[in-house]
């Protein structure tokens, strides 16, 4: 058995909402292994990492690296401790050379002057050491994901890291990167570095990881090695229950076009084009998802349909009415719902009341106002009776929507948009990082909202069961434009539509058919 | 949840009450360490000091006053997450222009007292509303900070208000910068014999329902604390994150110039500022200890102005300079305002309440 690295013991953390990030977990690793930890969104790899790398306190539990217990209070203390991190949005400067980020913060130079040719040096006797090749004088800028990557893992093992912590590191990779990043990873493990390897690609790690933990809910649910376990046995440890399509659905009754999206496109400040020209259409009664890797322009499409990014060309009609010279609240008031990606910046606010988090879309609006006043008592009733139909767990409407659970707060968002008499929908990753338990409540909701009110729903999603499980036709979005389109969706599987998220297929507009 | 929303109110009750009982107490002792006399007798005057005679209390009722109407102007600002300090300058500022139509219009002469108070109260609200849309504007529509710009304002006003009163207004036969007496019917009556507990005390009554009314019942009001808790959320809700924050700093400078209306016109018999009162940062400090809830503004504004009097019988009656017991004022913002100040605890306490839970459900 080889030498104990890091030891977390029993780490419980509570965030000041009371919600319980972590619960008792346990994480050992030991030198030359690469450790797999796993869990869906929010089941608490990440506060666990941020414990670890000095981030996030704890409250109870202890740390121990090479049996020594320790208190690591800071990043720059957990990296002198050895601990290191790669984040999966990468912290580089992009406006220095990879050389000067590699040595930020332990410059080499003297009198305050800056050691350029020293700084070079170092970086290029690591790159060979370590078997990573870079050009240490490139502008981080220039240089491709990949070799940001190698920048990352170098400004690690430069400062004497012997534990490295991987957040989804291929999540931005090419194919041949990865295999590149494997090829390396290996070698550090031979070299006796551990190394903690978050993934969702449980093939990527079936091949190179030796063990795993699982967390689910904050809690260990499993670990192990990998030797002794395939990826059905994983995935179920993951999700801990069976993937399956079981969902009984009538067929959509298509009613009056809804949402009419008309050669669309959105371009940033900076000149990205997020929306390409996109032409398509929801009608009254039917859920179209839309499917895709995260940041090919999905979130830009629903924030310019709701109002909140201007369109830089084409147009938005809503209910027969263009979006074009009005503000959200008048858009709103065309009949858009929308539930937010990012619940806690745009959905709520944490700090008022359940009550204020659903009057707040009432406040420019003549329902419940007398004049220049609000109707408290009849906002009262309402919102009691939204807390009572959507299940909302909270002590009364005057609670502060930041001590709700993270499944509780989507509940009043959805509360609110679901109640607001619109009749489109735009539901962008509405059931992200919550429980189970809320998110079968909100695929109900949209379910029974389509067939019994005629609503059209625009359903976004990095989810693809969710997308299956719950849509009636599929787009798959792929930088800015559409690659696929289904219409029937019994015959869809996670591979296929991966493949179109991927790009490795895409359909001619013949095939696409008729997305109106 | 039940208790974790208990424990959330108490810890935010405890803050600010500890907070103030912690200063309190710290000044206490340095006025013990600095008194030259009777260690005793300077801590009575400092305790009971303003409660002792009705002089004393008509002292601390006259700072009470305008205290109140700044203090629930600017939890309007500050619930809107601004921080216009202009309602400092708006007290030199909107009584200099209600002394010309004083003294240089026949508009209020002849005119029953209620109704000349009424006009002069609401003249200063609405010089005030108008002086605030100025650090607004730059906020909002230039995106500039309207504190800063608020703060060179105020230093504005007082200069304008001091040329306005050589310029048009000074009383020639006395040795002071000041306007002439006010006529009779043109300034708050003294209450209590002749304390500075004057009527003004109406003003502060009716301008404190006004602000719990449109604060908490009307669309304005729920408008601007949504902006102000998260802007982003209230731009996504529909509600102009532009317009609510203005209105609010309006509100904020028509209750300043309602404060600053009571102050000049209650508390002095003629115009006679030649600097800036201070009003306005003691405003927002009543806000801070209020937690920006207008229904707590009237503790909070008495509050202070006991510790105010305090500082001054201490003054008069020992060796312990004025300044000394304001320094109370930093202490009491560095507890109240500082969110960390018991977190740790809270935390604890929390902690344990979602452990109990947890195993409250397993067994």
């Amino acid at each position: 058995m080889s030498k104990e690295l890091l030891r977390m013991e029993n780490i419980t953390k509570i965030y000041s909402n009371g919600f319980m990030a972590n619960k008792d977990v346990s994480l050992t690793v030991h030198e030359g292994e690469i450790h797999a930890l796993l869990g869906e969104n929010g089941a608490g790899k990440t506060t666990l990492m941020k414990i670890l790398f000095g981030l996030e306190d704890y409250q109870e539990g202890r740390i121990l690296i090479r049996g020594e217990e320790v208190r690591i209070a800071n990043p720059l203390d957990a990296i002198a401790k050895g601990v290191g991190m790669v984040h999966q949005h990468f912290m580089l400067m992009e406006g220095l050379t990879v050389a000067e980020n590699i040595v930020l913060g332990i410059e080499p130079g003297k009198a305050g002057v800056f050691d350029k040719e020293t700084a070079v040096k170092m970086t290029l006797e690591a790159a060979e050491k370590y078997n990573l090749p870079v050009d240490p004088n490139a502008l981080v800028r220039d240089i491709s994901v990949g070799v940001k990557q190698k920048v990352e893992l170098l400004k690690a093992l430069i400062r004497g890291v012997r534990l490295l912590v991987l957040d989804e590191p291929t999540a931005v990779l090419t194919p041949q990167e990865t295999r590149e990043l494997f090829v390396q990873l290996r070698d550090l493990r031979s070299r006796g570095y551990g190394i903690i390897f978050i993934s969702h690609k449980l093939d990527e790690v079936m091949e190179i990881c030796d063990n795993v933990t699982v967390l689910r809910r904050g809690r260990v649910v499993g670990t192990g090695r990998i030797a002794d376990l395939d990826e059905k046995k994983l995935s179920s440890m993951i999700v801990g229950r069976e993937v399956v399509k079981t969902v009984d659905r009538e067929a959509p009754r298509r009613g009056d076009l809804v949402l009419e999206v008309r050669n669309l496109s959105y371009v940033d400040d900076i000149g990205k084009i997020h929306v390409n020209d996109l032409t398509f259409a929801v009608h009254a009664g039917e859920v179209v998802g839309i499917a895709g890797i995260e940041g090919n322009g999905q979130t830009e499409l629903s924030e310019v349909i709701t109002g909140l990014r201007p369109p830089t060309k084409g147009d938005v009609m809503i209910n027969g009415q263009s979006i074009k010279g009005r503000n959200i609240d008048q858009i709103r008031k065309l009949g858009v719902a929308h539930i937010s990606e990012d619940r806690l910046v745009y959905g709520c606010a944490p700090d008022l009341s359940v009550w204020d988090n659903i009057a707040s879309i009432y406040l420019s609006s003549k329902k419940f106002a007398r004049g220049p006043f609000l109707s408290k008592r009849e906002l009262n009733k309402f919102v009691d009776e939204c807390i009572e139909e959507f299940e909302i767990a909270t002590e009364s409407r005057n609670t502060p929507v930041r001590l709700l659970s993270g499944g509780n707060i989507q509940k009043v968002i959805v509360a609110r948009e679901f109640t607001s008499g619109a009749n489109l929908i735009v539901a962008n990753q509405p059931t992200r990082g919550i429980d189970v338990g809320t998110a079968s409540l909100i695929h109900k909701l949209l379910y029974k909202y389509t067939r019994e009110k005629n609503v059209a729903v625009l359903l976004i999603s990095s989810d693809l069961n969710e997308l299956l499980n719950h849509s009636d036709r599929l787009l798959v979005m792929r930088k800015g434009r559409f690659n696929a389109h289904f219409t029937d969706l019994s015959r869809v599987t996670d591979e296929l539509l991966g493949e179109y998220m991927l790009g490795v297929r895409s359909m001619t507009e013949e095939e696409m058919g008729n997305v109106l | 949840m039940k208790k974790v929303q208990r424990v959330d109110m108490l810890f935010e009750f405890l803050r600010v009450f500890l907070g103030l009982i912690i200063a309190y107490a710290i000044t206490v002792v340095f006025v013990m360490i600095a008194s030259k006399g009777s260690m005793a007798d300077a801590v009575r005057n400092f305790a009971i000091g303003p409660f002792v005679n009705a002089r004393r209390f008509g002292q601390l009722m006259g700072k009470f006053i305008p205290y109140v109407l700044m203090g629930c102007g600017f939890c309007f600002i500050y619930s809107a997450g601004r921080f216009s300090l202009i309602g400092e300058g708006i007290v030199n500022f909107a009584p200099i222009i209600t002394c010309l139509v004083m003294f240089k219009t026949n508009l209020l002469v002849g005119l029953p007292l209620w109704l000349n108070l009424t006009i002069m109260v609401a003249l200063c609200a609405i010089i005030g509303a108008i002086v605030a849309t100025v650090p607004a504007f730059i906020r909002e529509k230039l995106g500039q900070s309207e504190m800063v710009l608020s703060i060179i304002m105020n230093f504005m006003l007082l200069f304008l208000s001091l040329w306005v009163l050589k310029q048009f207004l000074l009383d020639r036969s006395i040795s002071m910068q000041a306007t002439k007496m006010y006529p009779a019917n043109m300034k708050f009556y003294s209450l209590v014999g002749t304390t500075n507990f004057h009527s003004g005390i109406y003003v502060a009554a009716i301008g404190w329902v006004i602000a719990l009314i449109l604060y908490n019942y009307t669309k304005i009001g729920q408008k601007i604390k949504t902006v102000g808790a998260n802007p982003q959320f209230a731009l996504y809700s529909g509600i102009n994150a532009i317009a609510a924050p203005f209105i609010a700093q309006m509100i904020g400078g028509a209750f300043a110039g309602a404060a600053a209306a009571v102050d000049a016109f209650g508390l002095y018999p003629r115009y006679q500022y030649t600097a800036l009162t201070n009003i306005g940062f003691d405003g927002l400090l009543v806000a801070v200890i209020a937690r920006k809830k207008p229904a707590y503004i009237p503790i909070a504004a008495f509050v202070l102005a006991y510790i105010r009097t305090s500082a001054v019988v201490l003054n008069l009656s020992t060796n312990i300079p004025v300044e000394f017991v304001n320094m109370m004022q930093a202490i009491i913002i560095f507890f109240v305002a500082a969110e960390h100040f018991l977190s740790k605890s809270r935390q604890k306490v929390i902690f344990r309440l979602a452990r109990n839970k947890e195993q409250e459900a397993h067994s």
